[in-house]
């Protein structure tokens, strides 16, 4: 199992966003979790890629308990992020964005050796190659690697948020959390992302995607799970999860 | 570009590099003295350049870190003795050492908390220099510092201008080297998004903290060689002017670019003292510049005039120069 999500809780004053959340995600899946605007989906990630200290509970990734760990901690294990708010470092080009994206390739967790590296005149070595190559594929994967040359904030939406999953992608993770990866997305280009899903996955990258739309998801998911007022109401197979009463009634209402 | 063009470049800025270096030989002591100021300037905006073109975060008190290193050379060179070098090296170390020490309590805060920190140091720091008259011989400060040797040359004129222009040679490579390398990428990242730059794996606070320091380091070489160099150190070193010298000269000539605080010292160290030639209009032509800048180039004079970028090959730059 990658990830383990025990009894996670997050509590905003008196509202719990997360109540007592188990969610396990299993390696080389693609699990999506679902639920109506505000179920806590983004709350849920963020407590559980270390953007939030949650209240309660507990979060093992590959083996390690990283509860309450700090996000770039949580980056350097393997599970990276993007934004539903998309982030982008706006005035750097494309290529700029994923080179930064690949930090942690370039040995960017040991701070005082990058220091002594970068000052010191050395050829670049296997690591350099390694990392711009991460970069390259990164863009690759996503199809923007004819538009190195435009900076990120000039682009338009819907490849400012194939940028967002090409700096994540950079950074060569292990789980990869998609945080409404769709949004402000005109239908085919939903439709694109939903195929480039399916080949990040094929390169051996587990993917949490989370989406508020039940039919964007349901094809290419192996399993679902359906968060609402911070709950867990059901989670299976795709089919298994619409047909369930309790998920309808989430997203239709009681009638 | 042909080959050619290349080569016709190099031989331009090669040409260059000799006639700053060997020009102010026959220049009069009066421009060659201005010159040197700019040059030193230009190493102190490089030093507030590290936390605020490449972070992103606008440190009003780099006067500190050039205030320590001064009042540091001043004291060694007066009251012990050592030599230029020495008290140059402890300038540095010492302002080293307090941008250890107050780094990781400053950069838990950011933007206008920040800054407000940072000029409240200073602040304090004024009033330590200002009180502590034993050791720094309170307002009127410590005078008749001498320029010092390095090798049994004296450093009078020609030759200081000399050293100043070495050591700014290295300040510059420094920020070059760090400007193309994962430090610099890390830093650059978490100005445009730090939320971004934590999801894939930066440490933001240990690497602001880290430009902060380097900071520390060459402000204090900067106050060093301006002890040295104006032979006076007093409380004003820990003033607000100097720290938003160092900041307007960054802003104006492009933060976050190697060759933008030296444009933007150069240019308010020389403009405000040419400009004496009209005495009367000194002042309003200085700022109607200033406003000029800011709101034609709000990313200051280098990026504008030199915009260059990473191409998709192995180089990164932020915004040109």
């Amino acid at each position: 199992m990658l990830l383990e999500v025990r009894n996670l809780t997050v509590r905003f004053g008196g509202l719990e966003a997360v109540k007592n959340v188990h969610l396990d995600v299993f390696e080389g899946e693609i699990l999506s979790i679902i639920g109506p605007n505000g179920a806590g989906k983004t709350t849920l990630i963020n407590a559980v890629t270390g953007f939030l200290r949650p209240n309660g509970g507990r979060v093992v990734f590959d083996g390690i308990d990283v509860t309450g760990q700090s996000p770039h901690e949580i980056a350097f294990r393997g599970a990276v992020r993007t934004f539903q708010q998309n982030q982008l470092f706006w005035k750097c080009t494309v290529w700029e964005n994923v080179v930064v994206g690949s930090h942690l390739l370039w040995g960017g967790r040991r701070m005082l050796r990058g220091v002594v590296q970068s000052l010191l005149p050395a050829r670049e070595g296997v690591q350099a190659a390694a990392a711009w190559e991460a970069s390259r594929e990164a863009l690759a994967i996503v199809g923007l690697n004819d538009r190195c040359d435009v900076e990120a904030r000039n682009l338009p939406h819907g490849e400012q948020r194939l940028l967002g999953i090409a700096i994540a992608l950079a950074a060569r993770p292990k789980l990869l959390f998609l945080d409404e990866p769709v949004g402000g997305m005109t239908a085919a280009e939903a439709e694109r992302v939903m195929g480039l899903i399916g080949d990040i996955r094929r390169r051996g990258v587990t993917v949490v995607l989370i989406e508020h739309n039940m039919n964007v998801v349901m094809r290419i998911s192996d399993r679902v799970v359906v968060l609402d007022h911070g709950e867990v109401i059901s989670q299976g197979r795709p089919e298994e999860v619409q047909r369930d009463p309790r998920v309808i009634e989430a997203y239709l209402g009681r009638w | 570009m042909s080959r050619r063009a290349v080569r016709g470049r190099y031989i331009a800025y090669a040409c260059l590099l000799a006639a700053v270096v060997i020009g102010p030989k026959w220049l009069g002591p009066y421009d060659r003295h201005v010159l040197v100021l700019g040059v030193l300037n230009s190493v102190f905006a490089l030093s507030v350049n590290f936390t605020l073109g490449y972070v992103g975060q606008p440190n009003f008190g780099q006067a500190l870190f050039f205030g320590l290193g001064a009042y540091t050379s001043a004291i060694l060179t007066l009251r012990y003795g050592v030599s230029f070098v020495t008290s140059v090296a402890a300038a540095a170390l010492v302002a080293t050492v307090a941008g250890i020490a107050f780094g990781p309590v400053v950069l838990r805060l950011r933007g206008a908390y920040f800054c407000m920190v940072t000029i409240a140091l200073t602040q304090a720091f004024m009033l330590v220099s200002q009180n502590l008259v034993d050791l720094t011989g309170g307002p009127m400060g410590l005078p008749g510092i001498p320029r010092g040797e390095i090798l049994g040359l004296r450093l009078e004129g020609y030759n200081f201008w000399l050293l100043a222009l070495l050591v700014l040679a290295v300040t510059l490579l420094a920020t070059w080297r760090f400007q193309h390398s994962v430090v610099g990428r890390a830093w650059i990242g978490m100005r445009e998004s730090e939320t971004l730059a934590r999801s894939v794996g930066i440490d933001t606070y240990s690497y602001a903290v880290l430009a902060y320091v380097i900071g520390a380091f060459f402000a204090g070489v900067a106050g060093g060689l301006h002890a040295h160099y104006t032979s006076l150190v007093d409380p004003n070193v820990f003033g607000f002017s100097w720290s938003s010298l160092a900041v307007v000269a960054t802003v104006l000539g492009g933060g976050g670019t190697v060759w933008g605080p030296v444009c933007g010292a150069m240019a308010i160290t020389l403009l405000p003292e040419y400009l004496r030639l009209a005495e009367m209009w000194r002042l309003p032509i200085f700022g109607l510049f200033l406003i000029a800048v800011v709101v034609g180039m709000p990313e200051g004079l280098i990026p504008v005039l030199m915009k260059r970028r990473l191409k998709a090959g192995p180089r990164f730059s932020s915004q040109g120069g």
